[in-house]
């Protein structure tokens, strides 16, 4: 009994970050009853990409960056591809440096995340303005940015949180 | 937070874990895959609109099952928000009413004079229209996107163009439609042309979203002078809606352009009707054998 309760424990533990990355997901693309909330929705999964990348790259390999990114294009009517293209882009770009941010305080991955918030939006934005002839609103776009930016430390606290689970359960494997 | 950051950093970069990242070509090829769909779905917007749809129907009755706590959640936090406004809302809704009643007893004899004229005229009217009532389960929430993902289909009898509302105006239309879910397009989004009428002004215009949430009055005279609140209701033109479902008012913007502001709060819907168009029974089909 004691070895099926650890034994579940155990899968609990290393399928924590997936069923994480399914939650967040979810809950970045369902509607929301909070007024104001709709159009400037955080963009939660890019910072569970930033994440993984950093620090343990074969979470978020570039297979599973490409579905999550064909996934949201599928749900949020985005062009097909565009937050794939982004997502790999975003996974390829950041598992190459992530030495830079390995070892780093805290404040170094944000002011690295920002940055990659920034870029993946303005490319967003140009593909959409070329496909549509029509600059979307720059107001909200800076607003869905600086709210990515500002909830990143949150969603980083859940991310750890898993990862350590993850971690526990290695060790005693 | 720092200290732990950094001992998590320290404990996974050991040379191990880059060793089991797989292949180093994988990204390009993604990219590459990635790359292809964009330039398909530009290219070609009716066939990747198509794919959208084909996989949305084939994930969507997930979603919709793996949201249900979430949207539980979400109405549970939004009525206990709610519950502290409870007894101005009561006295609110007690006035409403009371207003309404009257409406109500206007109606009644309205009705009576309409129905009378129709008599007098002989004209054929159209089957009362039927509608579906659906939960939204996907709603992109951004500034490029203005959208939403509906778990109905052509199984419920939705079809492409049909009307969208929610409980206070026009919410959108019907874009693409499978058998277990369909895409509505809100009347913000750039891509939204709807054919309206301004009321006070009995002038037809073109409604086109832009991707803020005041979509601008387009195919005007340019001399017209319209009041700022004068309602909006669709013209039913094209055929696809009905005629007279609200809209919204009329605003000016700064730059003097007339705009609409929807009757709809289109940032948080979470559930809206899909109105089905009877066939018009004043339509006489043409005889082309002739």
């Amino acid at each position: 009994m004691n070895d099926i309760s650890e034994n579940a424990k155990k899968i609990w533990h290393l399928t924590a970050p997936g069923v994480l990355i399914a939650c967040l997901f979810i809950l970045n693309i369902i509607p929301h009853a909070i007024p104001e909330y709709g159009t400037i929705k955080p963009d939660l999964i890019l910072i569970v990409i930033f994440y993984w990348s950093v620090h343990r790259p074969t979470i978020m390999p570039p297979s599973i960056s490409f579905i999550l990114g064909l996934l949201m294009d599928v749900f949020s009517a985005f062009p097909l591809g565009l937050n794939a293209f982004i997502f790999v882009l975003v996974q390829k770009f950041i598992s190459d440096q992530r030495k830079l941010f390995l070892g780093q305080p805290y404040y170094v991955l944000w002011i690295g995340f920002a940055f990659i918030c920034v870029v993946a939006n303005a490319l967003k934005t140009a593909v959409f303005t070329l496909m549509n002839n029509n600059l979307p609103s720059t107001g909200e776009i800076a607003l869905h940015v600086g709210l990515t930016v500002a909830i990143f430390p949150l969603i980083t606290i859940l991310l750890i949180g898993a990862h350590k689970l993850m971690l526990k359960a290695e060790r005693r494997s | 937070m720092l200290v732990r950051q950094n001992a998590l950093s320290q404990s996974i970069s050991s040379p191990s874990t880059l060793s089991l990242w797989g292949n180093r070509y994988a990204s390009y090829i993604f990219l590459f895959l990635a790359g292809l769909l964009l330039l398909i779905s530009s290219l070609q917007p009716k066939f990747a609109e198509q794919a959208h749809i084909n996989v949305a129907n084939i994930t969507a009755p997930v979603l919709d099952f793996a949201s249900r706590p979430f949207v539980h959640i979400a109405n549970t936090s939004s009525d206990i928000g709610r519950l502290a406004a409870l007894q101005s809302e009561n006295a609110r809704l007690m006035e409403e009413n009371q207003k309404l009643r009257q409406w109500y007893l206007r109606a009644l004899a309205l009705n009576t004079e309409v129905e009378s004229l129709r008599a007098l005229s002989n004209l054929k009217v159209p089957a009362a229209q039927s509608f579906v009532t659906t939960r939204i389960i996907a709603d992109p929430g951004n500034a490029y996107v203005r959208s939403l993902l509906a778990p109905v289909g052509t199984t419920d009898g939705v079809e492409v163009q049909q009307a969208v509302m929610s409980e206070n105006g026009l919410a959108g239309r019907i874009i693409s439609t499978h058998e277990n879910v369909s895409r509505i397009l809100l009347i913000t989004d750039v891509n939204s042309r709807i054919p309206v009428f301004v009321e006070g002004a009995r002038q037809k215009a073109i409604l086109s979203g832009q991707n803020t949430d005041i979509p601008l009055l387009t195919h005007l005279p340019k001399d017209i002078q319209i009041e700022p609140g004068t309602l909006v209701l669709t013209s039913g033109h094209g055929g696809y809606f009905p005629m007279g479902l609200p809209v919204g008012r009329i605003v000016v913007n700064d730059d003097g352009r007339y705009g609409v502001r929807p009757f709809s709060d289109l940032r948080n819907l979470l559930y809206v009707r899909i109105i089905k168009i009877p066939v018009d029974p004043n339509l006489i089909e043409a005889d082309l054998k002739k």
